[in-house]
């Protein structure tokens, strides 16, 4: 398929994008593997306004997408990916796309679906397919994972008349993810439930390792913040985010990244202070220095938590790009010297610590607070590969 | 043959070998197989869950549908019992008995235990005493796997081939640590069969 969109992306100088839902991202499967084709030799645009977006340029461009509307539909009529597969009984037409082909297939142990079935793999949607699915049955299904972006298309594709069963009447959820008990039940099958959980199961929610460095800044800052309504803490995507649950309950954001800085400055400049941001070290690198300098310019009354565990931890330990440049790239951006500090997350430092974090909260402009302890994990990692080397040697 | 395997236990433990080396296994065998990692796999600490499916013939679903799983392998007492509803009324259980217990709510062991015991089809063996025997607790994942073996329908010697290769960057010792730890498993599994 993938092969299949370079190709067609270059047959019509269009992007190409290949929608996978929840499970599909998650799965693995023995593939075979074809011969890797031949690079394509580096070529600069032929159109020099091409990528040239100014308005008048992208008028011009919008008007030839929409010209090539009729091919791409004629495309998805006639591709492999989009398949009509008749079956003898038109009590139903089945609509599936991607992984929710293997759902249906997996409640037909022959692999015989007695419905026709119309397979959906590359949009626009084939309209006509669609037609002949529509006249021949008589009530309509639609599997998807994800949300129900077929189903919702077929409202003004069609014409009123057959039952569209799927997301939108309640046949299927309508959220969550799809899986082979689901459309077993929305095709009047039985629900294959085994034995119910025992009525002691409770929740095992992921948590800090222990040891690790974030715990000691969490109980620093809870410390300094007692006493103060909670929701002042806003924070990004990281292991820190744990530090949302119990029971350390420290933090109280995470949105997409580096917003954890813009969200204090927003809520210090709208009169909330303390306003305390906690953002860890790879992603103040990926998307927290502009905010910082937004925050810096307006003198905005924020103390911004740089948790630096020398590493990314959550994705599996990769360096992080801002690794030994953190206080530089403060004082660059204009951050006062005076008010950064380093601290070493440890208990026997939490007083310490304590005393600075207060202090640097109550000073009104921008504060950086730089925890630095190796993420346990990273150690672990090193020393490993420490020892694996000198047996080697 | 067909076997659906769900792998659970706590972020962290080794899931994801045991996962590659039945994968490995598998493949080098030329069996279909589908692997999914159903729920946070990369989250220290929190119940992991992986579906495992082995089979001659082509694989549907990548999920295991409920009431058909042959085999829950757990690394944790409690969390063995998380999948129950996947089960098949002929499936087997095998677990550590060993809890990791980081919640505070983690309930009374005898009772965990008590419900291990009513299942119909069950190996319970304590892992991580087994792998301190071979005098490394991190083949605990690995001991487990092995008492699970003898219900993969799969010979034992891919399974052996699979470690040596999957572990083989690690050095000679740690693959002989991890081939011990394969057989203490299922040595224990066919004295429970066979006393």
């Amino acid at each position: 398929m993938v092969h299949y969109g370079f190709d067609f992306s270059e047959r019509y100088k269009v992007p190409v994008m290949l929608r996978i839902t929840t499970r599909l991202a998650h799965s693995r499967a023995g593939v075979k593997r074809r011969d890797p084709r031949k690079k394509n030799d580096l070529k600069l645009p032929e159109d020099l306004h091409q990528f040239v977006l100014l308005p008048a340029i992208a008028r011009k461009r919008y008007h030839n997408l929409l010209k090539m509307q009729d091919l791409f539909r004629q495309e998805s009529e006639t591709s492999s990916f989009n398949q009509y597969m008749d079956g003898p009984d038109k009590s139903l037409g089945i609509i599936v796309c991607g992984i929710a082909y293997n759902y249906l297939l997996e409640n037909y142990p022959d692999r015989h679906v007695p419905y026709p079935i119309l397979k959906i793999g590359q949009y626009p949607l084939p309209k006509k397919m669609i037609e002949r699915l529509y006249a021949e049955c008589k009530e309509i299904l639609v599997l998807e994972d994800g949300y129900p972006i077929v189903e919702e298309s077929l409202k003004g594709l069609l014409g009123k008349g057959l039952k569209i069963k799927g997301r939108l009447d309640g046949t299927i959820p309508r959220d969550g993810e799809l899986n082979p008990n689901i459309v077993a039940v929305s095709l009047g099958m039985k629900n294959t439930y085994g034995m119910p959980v025992p009525s002691l199961m409770v929740g095992r929610p992921p948590s800090l390792c222990s040891g690790c460095p974030h715990i000691d800044s969490f109980k620093a800052l809870n410390e300094v913040l007692e006493g103060l309504p909670k929701g002042r803490v806003f924070s990004d995507i990281g292991c820190y985010t744990l530090g949302a649950l119990k029971p350390y309950e420290a933090i109280n954001s995470c949105v997409d990244m580096g917003a954890s800085i813009t969200m204090a400055k927003g809520a210090a400049d709208a009169g909330l202070v303390p306003s305390v941001a906690v953002i860890g070290d790879s992603t103040f690198a990926h998307s927290g220095m502009t905010g910082l300098l937004d925050a810096v310019n307006d003198k905005s009354p924020i103390t911004i938590f740089i948790l630096d565990n020398g590493t990314t931890a959550m994705t599996g330990g990769q360096d992080s790009p801002a690794f030994g440049k953190i206080e530089t790239i403060c004082k660059g951006i204009g951050v006062e010297e005076e008010h950064i500090h380093v601290l070493r997350p440890l208990k026997k430092f939490h007083k310490e610590n304590v005393k600075i974090i207060k202090e640097e909260l109550a000073y009104p402009g921008v504060s950086i607070i730089i925890p630095r302890r190796e993420c346990i994990v990273a150690i672990d990692k090193r020393v490993r590969e420490k020892f694996k080397k000198a047996a080697i040697v | 043959m067909k076997r659906d395997i769900i792998l659970a236990g706590v972020g962290g433990q080794g899931i994801i070998s045991i996962a590659a080396i039945i994968g490995t296994a598998a493949l080098e065998q030329d069996l279909f197989l589908k692997q999914s990692e159903v729920h946070g796999m990369c989250q220290r600490g929190g119940d992991v869950q992986s579906n495992l499916r082995i089979s001659d013939k082509e694989i549907a679903s990548d999920l295991i549908p409920y009431g058909k799983a042959d085999l829950i392998i757990s690394v944790e007492p409690l969390e063995a019992l998380r999948y129950l509803p996947f089960l098949s009324p002929d499936g087997w259980v095998v677990t550590s008995t060993k809890p990791y217990i980081n919640i505070p709510e983690y309930p009374e062991m005898d009772k965990v235990m008590d419900e291990i015991r009513k299942l119909p089809h069950y190996i319970a063996l304590d892992a991580d005493e087994l792998a301190k025997e071979i005098g490394t607790l991190k083949a605990a994942n690995i001991v487990t796997l092995g008492a699970a073996s003898p219900f993969l329908d799969m010979q034992f010697d891919k399974l052996e081939d699979a470690i040596c290769s999957i572990f083989r960057n690690k050095g000679a010792d740690v693959v002989n640590k991890n081939l011990q730890a394969l057989k203490a498993g299922k040595d224990f599994t066919e004295r429970q069969m066979n006393p």
